[in-house]
């Protein structure tokens, strides 16, 4: 029993469904309206809306605002939404034409920068792109939102200087309009946040003191720009090392910023030349 | 409650009260009487007897057959409802009342029943049967009497006469004899009924009196539909008086025939051979073409007697620019409504 319940749950995770929400405005008739219907079907536009993938909704009553919520609707479908109107004579329904028709396509979304596997640092430019009829669309970073309902071009400024070295995961939700829950969701991409690049062995570090004692004499470690390294650094081996700052992703070539560092910073033997870094 | 099953019939001496009556009620139709009950001769029997009257007793939803006498049988109760029954080769009347007040006979099918011309589908009679009503029964193909009788019959006492009864949405045809026998019977309503191809000898509706006396008087025939083309579709003999009949559709060489005067009619669309008027006679379809002459030939009144405000089928009267002749209001197809703007979904 424990093992099929884990199945149906499992089932059910897996299934992601949305609720429509529709609104028209009312139609106002002398011999009265008495009532509305929702039609709607499945990946096609073209009405009449009847047969395999379509559905009526029956609404009888007039309402100042009327309106419906459609819910257990598969976004991995479009849709195509359109209401009449109806009269009752003699019991039979008299029914308007369709109104306008209103198809929500399947919406689709992915992260196209920072590439998956990526090394990242400082503030990462992240972007995505998303099908068309995408109002919006909010970045998580291990799922949590970081900027809801994003205009085009989709791209976020993610600041990293503050979060710890490692492993992140990014993605996205592209949203049919301003409050609506209709929503396509990306694929997972993975990148990890990491401190200093050794300009000659393209290694990255997850400290600058770990960079510092893995590199060679004369080495260049590169800085992210705009990071925040929070270090208490001890250069104590007899080599020489250059420390650089203001590095954008592309790692060289510097962009002219800076980046800061907190913590103290001893020199006990050697050379250590400093570049473009703010000592907080 | 009776589920579904082969029985036998039963009898009933017992009264329920106008606000609780007592049901029998067959479950899904498929409860079947096919003996008779152990006192009387007959399927179903609700029977006063001496100073216990069988008042307020409803049977619902039965199947009564080939009983030696009559399938369903209602003698001096009051306010007795027959409903949703079928009664069909009995030997003797189908659905049978005597002395009953304010019966309902509704939603019944009752056929081939009666050995005799004084048997028929559905009888109701004597005189204290007064506010019968016969509503809604399909009765065809009766053996050898009519297809629906009510008979006041004086020789059985009171006054003589079956008042105010109501007689509406029957569907009436193939019976032996006359579709509706209508013997002394006074201010009644006959309505909405499509009749047809009854006795070749005897014709649709045929208001009539007893022996000479006790004429049918004070009816109102209005929409019905009658298509007779051997007998008259309605015939009122000599001496029946004060009968108004209107908004009735006659078809067939004999028409509407009255043998005496003192009765009124008007509006009535009478033909030959309902040429252009139906929408499949052949097919006993009585539904008005859109263009038949029968549309808006009624009235909305004669002589101070309304028309029914509903069609057979419920459908308001009138439509389009007048009252239809006939059983069938002709359902104007009205405009429809504007269409909805403005959806939006989010």
């Amino acid at each position: 029993m424990v093992f099929a319940l884990v199945l149906v749950l499992t089932g059910w995770d897996a299934c992601y469904a949305y609720t429509a929400h529709l609104a028209w405005n009312t139609v106002v008739d002398a011999r009265g309206i008495a009532g509305y219907k929702v039609h709607y079907q499945m990946d096609s536009a073209v009405p009449p809306f009847n047969g395999t993938g379509a559905t009526e909704i029956d609404l009888p009553g007039q309402s100042p605002t009327p309106n419906t919520d459609i819910s257990g609707l598969d976004p991995a479908h479009s849709y195509s939404f359109a209401v009449t109107s109806y009269i009752t004579v003699n019991n039979f329904k008299i029914e308007s034409v369709y109104s306008n028709i209103v198809t929500v396509p399947v919406l689709t979304v992915s992260i196209t920068a920072p590439a998956a596997g990526s090394k990242v640092g400082g503030t990462v430019q992240v972007t995505a792109s998303a099908s068309a009829g995408t109002y919006a669309v909010d970045f998580f970073v291990n799922g949590i939102l970081q900027i809801p309902r994003l205009a085009p071009p989709y791209t976020h400024a993610w600041d990293t200087s503050t979060l710890d070295p490692g492993s992140y995961s990014l993605s996205a939700k592209a949203y049919y309009s301003p409050e609506s829950e209709i929503a396509g969701e990306s694929a997972t991409v993975s990148v990890t946040v990491v401190k200093a690049k050794n300009l000659e062995t393209g290694k990255y570090y997850e400290t600058l003191q770990q960079a510092y004692d893995d590199a060679s004499d004369g080495a260049t470690l590169m800085l992210w720009s705009s990071d925040h390294i929070v270090e208490n650094i001890l250069c104590g081996l007899p080599k020489n090392v250059n420390i650089k700052g203001g590095y954008d992703q592309g790692f060289p070539p510097n962009n002219g910023g800076y980046t800061a560092l907190s913590g103290s910073f001893t020199i006990g033997q050697g050379t250590v030349v400093l570049d473009r870094l703010v000592i907080l | 409650m009776v589920g579904n099953g082969t029985y036998q019939g039963f009898m009933i001496q017992s009264h329920g009260s106008a606000g609780l009556p007592i049901l029998f009620k067959a479950q899904s139709n498929g409860a079947n009487i096919t003996t008779r009950n152990a006192t009387t001769s007959d399927g179903i029997n609700i029977e006063s007897w001496g100073d216990t009257p069988s008042d307020f007793i409803t049977v619902d939803g039965f199947n009564v057959y080939n009983q030696p006498r009559m399938g369903i049988r209602a003698i001096g109760g009051n306010g007795i409802v027959i409903k949703n029954c079928t009664s069909h080769n009995n030997s003797s009347n189908g659905i049978f009342s005597g002395d009953t007040p304010n019966i309902q006979v509704l939603n019944n099918t009752a056929y081939v029943n009666g050995s005799s011309s004084y048997e028929h589908n559905i009888y109701i009679s004597n005189a204290l049967s007064d506010g019968a009503i016969v509503r809604g029964n399909l009765v065809y193909n009766s053996n050898a009497g009519n297809g629906l009788q009510l008979n006041g019959d004086w020789e059985m006492g009171g006054d003589g006469f079956i008042d105010n009864a109501l007689i509406e949405n029957n569907i009436v045809y193939g019976n032996s004899k006359k579709g509706l026998s209508l013997i002394s019977i006074r201010f009644g309503r006959i309505q909405n009924n499509i009749i047809y191809n009854n006795g070749p000898a005897a014709g649709g509706i045929h208001l009539v009196d007893q022996g000479w006396q006790n004429f049918s008087t004070g009816n109102v025939v209005v929409n019905n539909t009658i298509d007779e083309p051997n007998q008259a579709s309605i015939r009122i003999n000599d001496g029946s008086d004060n009968n108004y009949i209107f908004n009735n559709i006659s078809v067939g060489t004999k028409g509407i025939v009255f043998e005496g005067g003192g009765n009124f009619q008007s509006n009535n669309y009478s033909s030959d051979d309902g040429s252009g008027q139906f929408v499949n006679r052949a097919g006993h379809d009585y539904h008005l073409l859109q263009n038949s002459p029968a549309k808006s030939f009624g009235a909305a009144s004669y002589l101070s007697k309304a028309a029914p405000s509903v069609d057979l089928e419920g459908n308001a009267r009138p439509q389009g620019a007048g009252f239809d002749a006939g059983a069938y209001e002709f359902a104007e197809v009205p405009l429809p409504p504007a269409a909805p703007t403005g959806l939006s979904v989010r």
